[in-house]
């Protein structure tokens, strides 16, 4: 049995070929009843960065060419053009890349956590279409248990690399709930609107959108659910939210330090979290030195973005570690796997050996003592257990394929008689 | 060895786990861990409550003659303390800085090396031992309260600072350390103030002036100043922390009088 990986992703083919062959869940089952009698293992992962078949078969041939055939029918493009978005990888290199995905270091932003709830979605469906057999359990399982110790063993998920996700992570250290926490927005540029969304989508639920052109504050706060105000009315609502975030145009320091004091006397102790991306800055700096104040400005993130970024790559080396032993931990379970069959029969063989001539010895010295039979006994059975010892350990090591399937029909050919077929490979 | 060392070994073995298990949770981050940690901690907590209890009934006295009886008493509050916070909010982290702690007092309590006399047996009555225990209980939530003080002001002050360090993704967000301050401050200023009425009602020189009565006043009146200033002037943040610090520091000094610097343990 071989386990494959084919696709493409967003490393090898570019947007307009990636969704080209972008599939909804109903096209993804139909998919694998279809690739069914041609791979008994399977599992197809679609999503906007990439398109993967992860196959354990014994005909790779004839499963690739089907796969093939399934991907092309989902376009125009003619086969030869595609081909060389395609990767393939088999074996430890296809566990390797399963590992790599399911723990975001092969995503488009590394450390992401979506990824492997589509890995495990994937997954699902499989089991659903009856195609997740013992093997790809084994790699899969696998695979979600090596990204949880990436995830947990390593800061990769914890270090926010842009400056919108280093703002949202900042407020999650000072308050508990975002949804608790109102937000009010002053400006409705661009980056203010993007980190506005990852705020959203981290839990906060009240929103107040305030900028000078009124219309453009309706217009986002439509986008994002929130409530658009006029400016000087947003100003006013400084004492009842708890992030702000401004971004407005216009001389420095709209909010001075005075105004803020004299605002954190009536906020009876509740933080304030104040992300000033204008430029430029819209909040006098000596704000910050206040009690109960964080205040950030865009070269605040930015700082702390590109020192995330080398911590990453750091994480990003420990993780690699980390699934390298995944994989070979994978690897001795395969082989020993493979080769169980094989002990088993060989264990069994001495044994019968063992018991036949023991009895025919019993058998001549009926007049021994029962202490002594007994002796004799565990005696030929410790005998056995410590012959056959070390030839078990080093077969369970073996981590080349070929090489296991030498090692195999040789034990065969030489105690049981047995010679598996090539056929029988995995 | 008797079955009571037995069991104590057993207690320090449990509190061991625990510990283990918050240490390897405080390097991966991984919440079995940390599910694993609570589990040891809960049976250890459990077995040396049931026998400081089997003690007491079978011995007619509370275990609190000897300085290792102390110390396992002492153990015992601590991680009783750690356990109810849990429950109100867990943050594991906690648990990885207590846990070797209790495992240390509960290991070094079934040692026996400290069989020295701690108090005088006739001392030690029902209501004694409850006073003891109850301000053992009221310093533990303490101390609990002053590591996640200590926590508050150091992540505070990174986050104000901009100088966050990758050691503080394992702490909770300010408004849970400062949530969590106020709840371990707030039981500890109960059982406090309730170990420190038995004690004197019992010890029958009321009103006391001896200097650990007085401190430990003292340290309520500290800790009933946080609570006023948070309620009424609503002071938060590290200011607030520096009254929990001073409160802890003058507790814990009384608590080192007691043993050290007085002649005699009896103070009243």
């Amino acid at each position: 049995m071989k386990f494959i990986a084919y696709g493409l992703n967003h490393l090898t083919a570019p947007l307009s070929v990636r969704e080209k062959y972008a599939l909804e869940m109903e096209k993804v089952r139909e998919v694998l009843a279809r690739l069914k009698p041609h791979a008994p293992e399977a599992a197809f992962l679609s999503t906007c960065n990439r398109v993967e078949f992860y196959l354990s078969t014994q005909r790779e041939e004839d499963s690739l060419g089907e796969i093939r055939e399934i991907l092309n029918g989902l376009h125009r493009l003619k086969p030869a053009e595609v081909k060389k978005y395609f990767y393939l990888y088999e074996g430890p290199q296809a566990f390797l890349h399963l590992f790599r995905v399911a723990s975001s270091l092969d995503s488009m932003v590394v450390g992401e956590a979506q990824i492997l709830g589509q890995v495990k979605e994937a997954y699902r469906e499989a089991q659903e279409a009856g195609m997740a057999g013992a093997i790809l359990n084994g790699i899969f399982h696998r695979a979600f248990s090596a990204a949880k110790r990436v995830r947990s063993q390593t800061e990769i998920a914890r270090m926010p690399v842009s400056v919108s996700s280093v703002a949202v992570d900042l407020a999650k250290k000072i308050f508990s709930t975002l949804s608790k926490h109102p937000v009010l927005l002053l400006g409705a540029g661009e980056m203010s609107e993007l980190t506005a969304k990852y705020l959203v989508d981290a839990g906060v639920r009240d929103f107040f959108i305030a900028n000078r052109t009124l219309e453009k504050a309706k217009a986002l706060a439509d986008r994002l659910g929130g409530q658009a105000l006029p400016l000087s009315e947003g100003l006013a609502r400084l004492g009842d939210v708890d992030i702000l975030l401004t971004s407005l145009a216009g001389g420095p320091f709209i909010i001075k330090r005075d105004d803020l004091e004299s605002l954190m006397k009536n906020r009876k102790g509740r933080a304030l979290f104040i992300i000033d991306i204008g430029v430029p800055r819209n909040v006098d700096p000596g704000a910050g030195r206040l009690e109960s104040v964080y205040l950030y400005n865009i070269d605040d993130l930015s700082t702390i973005a590109e020192s995330n970024k080398g911590g990453r790559q750091r994480a990003v080396e420990e993780a690699e570690s980390i699934l390298g032993e995944e994989v070979d931990q994978l690897c001795a379970w395969l082989s020993e796997r493979e080769l169980a069959p094989t002990i088993i029969r060989l264990r069994g063989h001495f044994e019968a050996v063992r018991e036949a001539e023991l009895s025919e010895f019993l058998e001549k010295n009926r007049d021994l003592p029962d202490k002594e039979k007994k002796a004799i006994e565990r005696l030929t059975h410790d005998l056995i257990g410590k012959l056959l010892h070390d030839p078990t350990v080093n077969l369970k090591q073996v981590s080349d394929e070929a090489d296991r399937f030498d090692y195999s029909r040789m034990l065969n050919d030489i105690f049981l008689n047995h010679n598996p077929s090539r056929k029988d490979r995995g | 060895m008797t079955w009571i060392t037995w069991i104590f070994a057993a207690v320090a073995y449990f509190y061991a786990g625990g510990s283990w298990n918050s240490f390897r949770y405080y390097q991966s981050l991984d919440e079995g861990f940390d599910q694993k940690a609570a589990r040891w901690l809960h049976a250890g907590l459990l077995l040396q409550g049931v026998a400081l209890a089997g003690l007491w009934v079978t011995q007619g006295q509370a275990p609190l003659g000897t300085a290792s009886g102390v110390l396992g008493a002492f153990s015992f509050s601590l991680a009783l303390a750690l356990t109810i916070g849990r429950i109100k909010t867990p943050v594991p982290i906690l648990g990885s800085l207590f846990s070797p702690f209790i495992f240390l007092l509960s290991a070094i309590s079934f040692g026996g090396t400290l069989q020295t006399p701690c108090l005088e047996p006739y001392s030690v009555t029902p209501y004694i031992a409850i006073h003891i225990f109850l301000t053992f209980l009221g310093f533990s939530f303490f101390t609990l309260g002053f590591g996640v003080g200590v926590a508050f002001w150091i992540h505070e002050g990174q986050i104000k600072q901009h100088r966050i360090k990758s050691w503080s993704y394992r702490l909770p967000a300010l408004e849970v350390l400062d949530r969590l301050t106020v709840f371990y401050i707030g039981l500890g200023f109960l059982f406090w103030l309730a170990g420190l009425g038995l004690g004197e009602s019992q010890g029958g020189n009321l009103p006391s002036i001896h200097p650990t009565v007085l401190g430990s006043f003292f340290v309520l009146i500290i800790y009933a100043c946080f609570f006023l200033l948070r309620w009424v002037f609503r002071l938060r943040g590290r200011k607030s922390m520096v009254l929990v610090m001073a409160g802890y520091f003058l507790a814990l000094f009384i608590f080192m009088s007691v043993r050290y610097f007085m002649m005699t343990q009896t103070h009243f």
